[in-house]
């Protein structure tokens, strides 16, 4: 673990609102091309921190670094995927993905933008309007923008909560195979979700977050080997043990009684 | 994959734009145009049956109108009367629609801005501008520039405080998606103040254009008389009540041709939010 190089490095953070600190003493490191995911109830802080990560929050102490130096400021090296997707109304599909290229005072030479639309399936749609498209075909749209700037990081805000249960699967599977394609080796990337078992179908590791001020519970990793598919995920062995680890680390944060009874049938129930 | 007992509910789906379904459902462009001819042509005949039975020097009908206005078209009056108006009107609407998106984009982006402006603005929109054309004219005295000045302060303030509000409204989230992707503040302007706040802006100047023919009208009553308002006010007194139709016509027309142009802009301007194409 230790002779993999370190992408991005978080030292001791502190963030705060005003007086109400969110987050204190977090340490992490995402390494290269390694998918660390980050859980944690609402309020947990964990927006709060990807948000740090892409330079848009100053810190209130401690040093996050990209490969050794100072985020300060949002860089072109890292692009963010949105919950609410984010889209401009009023442009295109196609301007849309090609909006961080256009907006860094870069060109499409290589043609990203049209090998994107065809990867996302959505290149007859390039020439719609936000408001035409599904949930699901925004945050395609979405990915698309995000990875058309060709980031070394892409951070990922709960992406996928806002489409439905069916269309979520899907998403989550076509990530997988982007994840997986041996063309996008140099990325690495955080996605926070509340949702365990999308952390442990795409995270590398995971991280918990929890408390108040949020801080590092539980950083674990999983173990299941790539490629790994949605419909298999549960019937791997790891798999119960896995989750009522996260589960019970998630619920220090509430009520201390009877929440492992929660995670203990949830244990049975899936064994 | 979503049945464990007391899994962190996801939140609820909202995408930011969603779909907007219209609440009534539409007539056929055929339909609203035959109903718009039948609601004129109604009021029409009505207008000449009735005008045709009383005084011709207190009320008048649709033909004597039209006989007037060929008589005055003839003759050269309508036209050169029209030309003074339009030019007041254009002039003092530009400036007004000018003045008002600056300083509506300046104290929509700027709190400082927002805060100078804040009562003089309120008050000055709340006033009754008619009680302000007096102390115009003692200014201005009684030519073009204090016409183009009453323009200007009836149209500034639906314009500007349209902008402002269309400003404000930028959604928050999108400024951060900007910044996120290095955005320059010229860039964040171009793709996102700027169209964000267009369709606020062309409202404003619809809702304008009413108060700039008003403006007109009040500028040439009261200060040197002249064009459309002169000839009302000339025909009135001679009580040729037909020609003092065919000016008030000719501003109906004016101010629903113009509506109907800046509704069209509108809807082009913004066809990224129509419901169907």
């Amino acid at each position: 673990m230790s002779s993999r190089t370190a992408k991005i490095l978080l030292d001791q953070i502190a963030l705060a609102f005003g007086e109400r600190i969110v987050l204190q003493g977090v340490s992490l490191t995402l390494y290269e091309h390694d998918l660390l995911c980050i859980v944690g109830t609402s309020g947990s802080g964990k927006t709060t921190l990807l948000r740090a990560i892409a330079g848009l929050l100053p810190l209130r102490s401690g040093r996050i670094l990209l490969d050794g130096a100072a985020i300060t400021r949002p860089t072109p090296r890292i692009a963010m995927i949105f919950q609410h997707f984010g889209l401009f109304p009023w442009k295109t599909v196609r301007a849309n993905i090609a909006y961080g290229l256009s907006v860094q005072g870069r060109r499409d030479e290589s043609g990203v933008v049209t090998r994107l639309l065809d990867v996302m399936g959505l290149t007859e749609h390039a020439a719609r309007y936000p408001y035409e498209l599904s949930g699901g075909m925004q945050q395609r749209v979405g990915l698309a923008r995000g990875l058309a700037v060709r980031p070394e990081v892409l951070l990922l805000d709960e992406p996928f909560s806002a489409v439905d249960a069916i269309t979520r699967e899907t998403l989550q599977g076509e990530l997988i195979r982007l994840w997986e394609d041996p063309q996008r080796r140099r990325i690495s990337a955080i996605l926070v979700t509340h949702d365990l078992d999308e952390a442990i179908l795409l995270g590398d590791r995971i991280v918990v977050l929890g408390g108040i001020p949020g801080h590092v519970r539980l950083h674990l990793e999983v173990p299941i080997p790539r490629p790994r598919a949605p419909q298999d995920l549960r019937f791997h062995p790891t798999y119960p043990q896995l989750r009522r680890q996260l589960w019970d680390a998630l619920q220090d944060d509430r009520v201390p009684q009877g929440a492992s009874d929660h995670g203990t049938q949830y244990a049975e129930k899936s064994n | 994959m979503k049945t464990a007992a007391g899994h962190p509910t996801p939140s609820p789906a909202t995408p930011v734009f969603a779909t907007r379904h219209p609440v009534h459902p539409r007539l056929s462009r055929r339909m609203t145009w035959g109903l718009r001819g039948t609601s004129l042509a109604i009021i029409l005949a009505l207008w000449e049956w009735y005008g045709r039975s009383t005084n011709p020097i207190l009320f008048t009908y649709p033909t004597a109108i039209a006989y007037a206005a060929m008589d005055m078209l003839a003759d050269g009056t309508l036209l050169s009367a029209l030309g003074q108006s339009l030019c007041v009107l254009s002039a003092g609407f530009a400036l007004g629609t000018l003045v008002g998106i600056g300083l509506g984009l300046l104290s929509g982006r700027s709190q400082v801005v927002a805060g100078l402006l804040d009562i003089p603005v309120t008050a000055l929109y709340a006033t009754p501008m008619v009680a302000l054309v007096p102390i115009l004219v003692l200014w201005f005295g009684f030519g073009t520039s204090a016409k183009i000045v009453v323009v200007l302060l009836f149209t500034v303030f639906p314009v500007l405080i349209n902008t402002q509000r269309g400003v404000r409204e930028v959604d928050p989230r999108l400024v951060e998606v900007a910044h996120a992707f290095c955005s320059t503040e010229y860039r964040l302007w171009t793709d996102l103040i700027l169209p964000s706040a267009l369709p606020f802006v062309m409202t404003g100047i619809r809702l304008s254009i009413g108060r700039a023919l008003i403006a007109v009208i009040v500028a040439e009553f009261y200060t040197a008389i002249s064009g459309l308002g002169y000839l009302i006010v000339s025909n009135a007194h001679a009580f040729q009540t037909a020609r003092v139709f065919v000016p008030i016509v000719g501003l109906m027309t004016l101010g629903v041709v113009t509506t109907g142009l800046l509704e069209m802009a509108e809807a082009r301007i913004s066809r990224w939010r129509q419901t169907s194409p």
